[in-house]
């Protein structure tokens, strides 16, 4: 069947060992919620009883973790993330096979991931985002069923609507109580806030902490409170918070990014949305800081005070908050050593989990009340639908993130993107994958010119006054190819390696495999 | 009347087929294709290929389009103008000029340049660098040594380094050299170019110093980073008020001619003939009300030029063109015996897009150029269409004369820093 942005999207699909009827998308906001399933499970601590057990294979074989299961990870040491390592070496050790991953973004593919792929330690995967080492492995179809991709909302809606229930989650906790109270902030390695850990151990059936940092109890500020928590491993490493400012996080001074942030900085400033109150998201992207960078000079020479900034947070966003351009940050996942520590210094710094950030069947998300989003992407064709996880030879090498989540609920989604990259055309007429509907896309700000979407009559008349370049995103896509040349069409076969979840649930698209 | 001012002038370096190919995308008025400081000796050849393909198959959009020839002791002038005159720039820049001969020698080979590509005459324009002490004092001669010459531009290291001084922050001891070169342009109409700030993360001197550059009389300031185009551009960009009130000028003006009169009053104030010139130039310079236009741009008519290329004889040896720079590619090809055709072999990790079109347009120059047996191999990193074109030709002339057998990799931005002195 075809979906609502015309992509084929079989019947039904294998997920989770069942087969599942697949809902098509069919708009951003078609879809309600009408399942109720118990996704809290009741435990029982007798006073007396500890959770701190001696090693973290006691804790494995306390969970009852067995083959065929779901194990739950969070991904806010990012790159210098250990625990999905060391978890996954022990399971393996124990001879535990045909798991289910679900880790909620970015963490690095080491060796020991690929072997527990490629021995069926691990036979499905639920993610956030594939690094394109993990794509090419999972391009070579080793996996059981289709990899499964989700928003960040997308996926705390899943686990709270039972539809990836989750066994045993492990939680790296930068401080941890011995009733397990958890928070990302104190001790040596803090990596600030825990808002996908957050949910998963919300609805887990088990959950698993594994702490270098062992605290008197009670633990002040508590992020997973000990309401949710079976058992307590202390270890020397949970991950190193250097790194949690790798990845997608970059400060640019390079050229290209800084004539498209211009372009940004200027489209937000004439589109009637830089009042005061205004509220921000922007990605970790070059194109994102440096369009910041421009917003908040605007801002300062006006005398506008912002209201909210929302998502991953940077110093870049604390340093507004100090500085009173913005009243708040609503954080999910801190992107550096600064946003970490501001998030226990200043009140006005507010953790959030993914539901609360992103979830659209919950009883209201924070991108909902996002003025202005400032995204990237990889690819954007000429109905404005984004692609943000296949690379142009077809194998998956990103994620969504919050992406789709927030171009939906904010008010006005811009996406700042090179028209070329290298050689690769980035605005084109087919994008690889839909991952983010054209509908919740209102401008398209390339180094050439800006397109804006023609549902946004009001905005273009808006930005008609500026001196922006203005285009027909049609006219974007020719002079694109015009540079590059017309690239051969990608032949894929009929496998199916990956659904494309929209956060509602339903399928937007799908990733085949390539053809060798 | 009204001139279009070049404000912006940006260099990039010529060997650099990604700078090259994305020169436009920054807003300055006019690009610069460099021959000069930031090609090695040993790439001058390919650069100039390089940027005869460009000029020809780079869409640079409303900007103008000019190459940095080495200067004429280098002996590398005339090739570089035969080369690239055939491309059709809008204006070549000459370093280093001494005298109205050096002048009259660049513009005898663009003659013949234009003649030889179907150019109508005249029609490239001259910007001449000034950098000695000896260029400086012939200032006012050069600048009436041709028709084609537009602009005086000024490049301040090698002016010091032949001066035997230090510059300093504020830059007094370029003032004389700097008035020179502006009384002479403002007497001999043509426009003033100032030199470079070379130091491209200090965003608060270069705004110094460009204002300082509009308060001397430049129109304009050459750029050596894209992040210092948009200061310049809008340092040399008249202000809302300025605007405002040229504008008032001029309606009034035409007003009063379209009734028959020669001077209005605007606001209580008798609006003559200079103050009339100076409004047109405040709009010229913001880009409104365009009646004349001083620079030309050749763009339409260039980009509808087919590249020709040379015919050649025999491959005598094997040679490579072309680096391993991204948006680069490497050509490497080797004569095989009579009758074995053309082998192309293309590593390229975009080949799943591309492939067959970097094999047809490898295929293509060579079968233009007359070659019938070679062995090519092509290292790609996602270069565009004509930068394959164009290090093929290199590759191809290299094979079949003597010279340089391929391209070193210098580090693009430190050949810039240390150079790039217009």
């Amino acid at each position: 069947m075809t979906n609502a942005v015309g992509r084929d999207i079989p019947d039904s699909c294998v997920i989770l060992g069942e087969t599942r009827k697949l809902q098509p998308y069919r708009g951003p906001f078609a879809r309600e919620p009408n399942v109720v399933t118990r996704t809290t499970f009741p435990r029982f601590v007798r006073p007396g009883a500890t959770k701190l057990v001696g090693s973290l294979r006691e804790a494995i074989e306390k969970t009852d973790l067995k083959s065929g299961m779901t194990i739950s990870f969070h991904h806010h040491f990012r790159f210098g993330d250990v625990v999905v390592d060391t978890v996954l070496r022990e399971l393996a050790r124990l001879g535990i096979r045909d798991l289910t991953l679900t880790v909620s973004g970015f963490h690095p593919v080491t060796e020991i991931l690929c072997d527990c792929i490629r021995e069926g330690v691990v036979t499905r995967i639920h993610h956030g985002g594939i690094p394109r080492e993990l794509g090419n492995l999972v391009a070579r179809c080793i996996l059981k069923e289709p990899v499964v991709i989700r928003t960040h909302g997308g996926r705390a809606r899943a686990i709270g609507a039972g539809e990836l229930p989750i066994d045993v989650a492990f939680v790296a906790a930068p401080a941890c109580d011995a009733y397990g109270n958890v928070n990302g902030t104190d001790g040596p390695s803090p990596c600030g806030a825990l808002g996908y850990a957050m949910v998963d151990a919300r609805h887990a059936k088990r959950v698993v902490v594994l702490t270098n940092n062992l605290v008197p109890y009670p633990l002040h500020r508590i992020s997973i409170p000990q309401t949710h928590v079976d058992y307590i491993v202390a270890t020397d490493c949970i991950g190193d918070p250097t790194w949690i400012a790798s990845g997608a996080i970059r400060q640019t001074r390079n050229p290209r990014d800084m004539v498209i942030a211009d372009q940004i900085a200027q489209v937000v400033q004439h589109s009637g949305f830089l009042k005061p109150g205004f509220s921000l998201q922007v990605g970790t992207g070059g194109v994102s800081l440096a369009a910041t960078s421009r917003i908040s000079d605007i801002m300062r020479h006006g005398g506008i005070q912002g209201g909210f900034m929302l998502g991953g947070i940077t110093s870049v966003a604390v340093d507004l908050l100090k500085e009173g351009l913005f009243h708040s940050l609503l954080d999910v996942q801190s992107f550096d050593q600064g946003a970490a520590r501001s998030l226990t210094e200043t009140k006005e710094h507010v953790e959030i989990d993914a539901s609360f950030y992103a979830n659209p069947h919950s009883g209201g998300c924070a991108v909902n009340m996002v003025d202005v989003a400032v995204l990237s992407a990889l690819e954007v064709d000429v109905d404005f639908n984004v692609n943000v996880l296949t690379g142009f030879d077809g194998v998956m090498m990103a994620g969504p993130g919050g992406h789709s989540d927030t171009a939906a609920g904010s008010k006005l989604a811009i996406i700042g993107i090179p028209l070329v990259r290298d050689r690769l055309p980035c605005v084109v007429k087919r994008i690889g994958t839909v991952v983010t509907p054209g509908e919740t896309v209102d401008v398209v700000v390339t180094e050439y010119g800006v397109a804006v979407n023609p549902r946004r009559a009001d905005l273009l008349k808006a930005l008609e006054g500026s001196s922006l370049r203005l285009c027909d995103i049609q006219e974007l896509a020719r002079k694109a190819e015009d540079i590059t040349g017309t690239p051969e069409q990608l032949r894929f076969t009929d496998h199916i390696v990956a659904l494309v979840e929209y956060r509602d649930g339903t399928i937007i698209d799908v990733v085949r495999k390539p053809e060798a | 009347m009204v001139q279009k001012t070049m404000r912006s002038l940006l260099f990039v370096p010529g060997n650099s087929p990604s700078m090259v190919a994305n020169a436009a995308i920054y807003g300055s008025d006019a690009v610069v294709l460099d021959l000069e400081d930031s090609v090695p000796l040993e790439s001058k050849d390919s650069a100039r290929i390089l940027i005869r393909h460009a000029l020809s198959c780079v869409d640079y959009g409303p900007a103008r389009v000019g190459v940095r020839i080495n200067s004429i002791a280098s002996g590398m002038a005339s090739d570089d103008v035969r080369e690239v005159a055939a491309g059709w720039p809008d204006f070549v820049m000459i370093p280093k000029v001494e005298s109205c001969e050096q002048i009259l020698a660049v513009d005898n080979m663009l003659a013949s340049g234009e003649s030889a590509n179907s150019i109508p005459a005249g029609s490239t324009d001259i910007i001449a660098i000034l950098e000695t002490p000896r260029g400086i004092l012939n200032a006012f001669d050069i600048a009436r040594a041709s028709n084609r010459i537009v602009g005086l531009a000024f490049g301040a290291e090698d002016f010091c380094t032949s001066m035997g001084i230090q510059r300093s922050g504020e830059g007094t001891e370029l003032l004389v050299a700097k008035a020179t070169i502006v009384l002479c342009s403002r007497a001999t109409n043509i426009a003033a170019f100032d030199t470079v700030f070379v130091d491209i993360d200090d965003d608060t001197g270069l705004l110094t110093e460009t204002k300082r550059s509009r308060q001397l009389g430049f129109n304009g300031k050459c750029a050596i980073h894209p992040n210092q185009v948009p200061t310049i551009n809008s340092v040399f960009t008249p202000d809302e008020a300025e605007i405002e009130y040229a504008k008032t000028i001029v309606e009034a003006y035409e007003k009063g001619l379209g009734e028959g009169l020669g001077a209005v009053a605007v606001g209580g104030m008798m609006v003559d003939e200079p103050v009339v010139r100076r409004a047109f130039k405040v709009l010229g310079s913001a880009g409104h009300h365009l009646t004349q236009d001083n620079f030309r741009s050749h763009a339409c008519s260039r980009s509808k030029r087919k590249v020709v290329l040379p015919r050649v004889g025999e491959l005598e040896h094997g040679a490579e063109a072309g680096t391993d720079r991204k948006g680069d590619a490497r050509i490497n090809i080797t004569p095989i015996p009579a009758g074995q055709g053309l082998e192309i072999e293309v590593t390229s990790k975009v080949a799943v897009l591309y492939g067959t079109a970097i094999r047809n347009t490898v295929r293509r120059v060579l079968e233009e150029m007359g070659v019938t047996d070679a062995h090519v191999t092509v290292t790609d990193q996602a270069a565009l269409d004509f930068a394959i074109a164009a290090r093929t030709e290199a590759a191809v002339r290299r094979a079949t004369g003597a010279g340089h057998r391929g391209d070193t990799v210098g580090s693009p931005r430190a050949t810039l820093s240390t150079s790039a002195s217009p």
